[in-house]
């Protein structure tokens, strides 16, 4: 065998025909079951939350509140300073690394 | 096709039941496994199936379900380590310990899996190397010398 034609015409002649039904339903199983497991694993984590919360009454709700009125003081935190001077700095010092990040690791990163 | 990409599962098992000899015949090329390679081409429809609506033109699904099936296998060679250095010498390599000819198959075995995906890509699909390496990411020169080397060896070894 000398010829890249010959090397193409072997593989043409190796192509058998495969085809049967019991892969297409294996395919449909296995989409059917990521469907599943899209919607089980949100359902599932929310239900274990529910009962962790039950289990733990009134622990759960002093936690909860005390989070929720923790995260608000912050976003107001963030709020009073996004509205300064030194706030617009900060944000706008961090969006521009992120692009030169983002620049960088398209670059010289992702490529190899 | 249409109906496929939004989400009508009969119409995408159709697309399944004509496409399938095609990927898992070059997924059974590349894998020594029939069963290993039948499990990657149904990942590769389930892919398809996630992906389906990104695909911009009706008429390019087949190269694009043969990017995904290369995708797919290339994530599995790098799981198994099979690709621990795809620049690798292939002058490592050994010929086949039979004599004489040896069908494709085997002879497709002897070779290293960048060299078998190269030469599987361009002699069996026909792709161009430009077109090989947008699919598996390497640099042009390496799938050229993949395709270069994997391919006088396959001639060496399938010499009648």
């Amino acid at each position: 065998m000398s010829d890249d034609s010959d090397l193409i015409r072997l593989f043409a002649e190796d192509d058998s025909a495969i085809s049967d039904e019991a892969f297409v339903s294996a395919v449909s199983a296995r989409i059917r079951m990521r469907q599943y497991a899209v919607l089980a694993v949100p359902t599932l984590l929310t239900a274990l939350l529910l009962a962790a919360v039950w289990a733990t009454w009134p622990a759960a709700y002093v936690f909860s509140t005390s989070v929720m009125s923790g995260l608000a003081t912050l976003g107001a935190m963030v709020g009073t300073l996004a509205n300064s001077q030194l706030g617009m700095t900060v944000a706008l010092t961090l969006v521009a690394t992120g692009l030169l990040w983002a620049w960088l690791f398209e670059r010289f990163v992702a490529r190899d | 096709m249409m109906l496929a990409a939004l989400g009508d599962e009969r119409a995408f098992a159709e697309l399944v039941r004509r496409r399938q000899g095609s990927i898992r015949g070059l997924l059974r090329k590349l894998c020594r496994d029939a069963t290993l390679a039948d499990d990657l081409a149904q990942e590769t429809f389930v892919q398809a199936w996630r992906m389906l609506s990104q695909l911009r033109q009706a008429g390019a699904f087949g190269g694009w379900l043969k990017q995904v099936a290369v995708r797919i296998w290339l994530q599995h060679a790098r799981r198994a380590k099979l690709l621990l250095d795809p620049l690798e010498d292939a002058e490592a390599i050994t010929a086949p310990d039979v004599t004489g000819a040896i069908d494709l198959q085997r002879a497709l075995d002897r070779l290293n899996p960048p060299q078998r995906l190269c030469v599987v890509l361009s002699y069996g699909e026909g792709l161009s190397h430009g077109e090989i390496a947008d699919a598996t990411g390497w640099p042009l020169g390496t799938v050229k010398s993949h395709v270069a080397r994997g391919g006088a060896r396959l001639k060496e070894w399938l010499k009648p």
